[in-house]
C-alpha cells in the first residue's frame, strides 16, 4: 500500500481526520465523517481542503498536487481508523463528478484489496452517481 | 530563505490553526447532498438496486 500521511483526530460535532498533503506545495486536508441518520449506522465523508485565506473547509478546489495515490491512501487510513473504533457503522461517500466517481472506484478497490481491511460496495444512485459503502471487513 | 525546521513549525502551527478554526464546521459536500440523503440511504437498504461493483 502506498505510505499514508500521518493523521491528527479532531473530535468535535463531527469526526476529522486531519493532514498535510506534501506534494507540489502544501496542502492541509480534512476528511470530515458526519452522521448521515440519527440510527448512527451511516457516516458521510467528505474530502476536504482547508482554505487559510477564508479559514473554511472547501470542496471545489481541484489541488493536483501530484500526489493522488497517496492522498487516496491516507483516506482509507482514515476509514480503518474510524471503522475500528466504531465497527457497526458504514462509511458513504460519492464523488463530485463522473470521472471522480470513476477514479474513486478504482482506487478503493485496489485500496481494499491490498489492505484487506475493508469491504467496498458500490450502488447506482437515481441521479447517476456511484455511492459508495465501506464497512470493516468481517472475518 | 527559512529553514526545514522553522517551515516544518509554520506547517505545525498552519495545521494547530486549522484544527481550531474548522473544528465544528459542517462540511459543505454533506451540506450540497443533504437532500439526497433519504434517496442515498434508500439505495443502500435495496438490495435489489444495481450493483456497479
Amino acid at each position: 500500500m502506498e505510505e499514508f500521511y500521518p493523521v491528527h483526530y479532531n473530535d468535535g460535532v463531527s469526526h476529522q481526520f486531519w493532514f498535510v498533503s506534501t506534494g507540489k506545495r502544501n496542502i492541509l486536508k480534512c476528511v470530515q465523517l458526519d452522521m448521515m441518520e440519527e440510527t448512527e449506522e451511516y457516516y458521510h465523508l467528505s474530502l476536504l481542503d482547508f482554505d487559510h485565506e477564508q479559514g473554511c473547509l472547501r470542496e471545489d478546489i481541484v489541488s493536483n498536487n501530484g500526489d493522488t495515490n497517496r492522498v487516496l491512501s491516507t483516506v482509507a487510513h482514515c476509514m480503518i481508523l474510524f471503522l475500528h473504533r466504531f465497527p457497526e457503522t458504514k462509511i458513504i461517500f460519492t464523488g463530485n463528478s463522473r470521472s471522480r466517481d470513476r477514479l474513486f472506484q478504482i482506487q478503493m478497490n485496489n485500496q481494499s484489496n491490498k489492505i484487506r481491511l475493508l469491504d467496498v460496495e458500490t450502488k447506482l444512485h437515481e441521479t447517476g452517481s456511484i455511492i459508495f459503502s465501506i464497512t470493516k471487513r468481517k472475518y | 530563505m527559512k529553514s526545514k525546521e522553522s517551515k516544518s513549525i509554520d506547517l505545525s502551527k498552519e495545521l494547530e490553526y486549522a484544527m481550531k478554526v474548522a473544528k465544528d464546521q459542517p462540511s459543505p459536500k454533506m451540506e450540497r447532498i443533504k437532500p439526497l440523503i433519504p434517496s442515498i440511504i434508500a439505495s443502500l437498504k435495496n438490495t435489489d438496486s444495481s450493483d456497479c461493483a
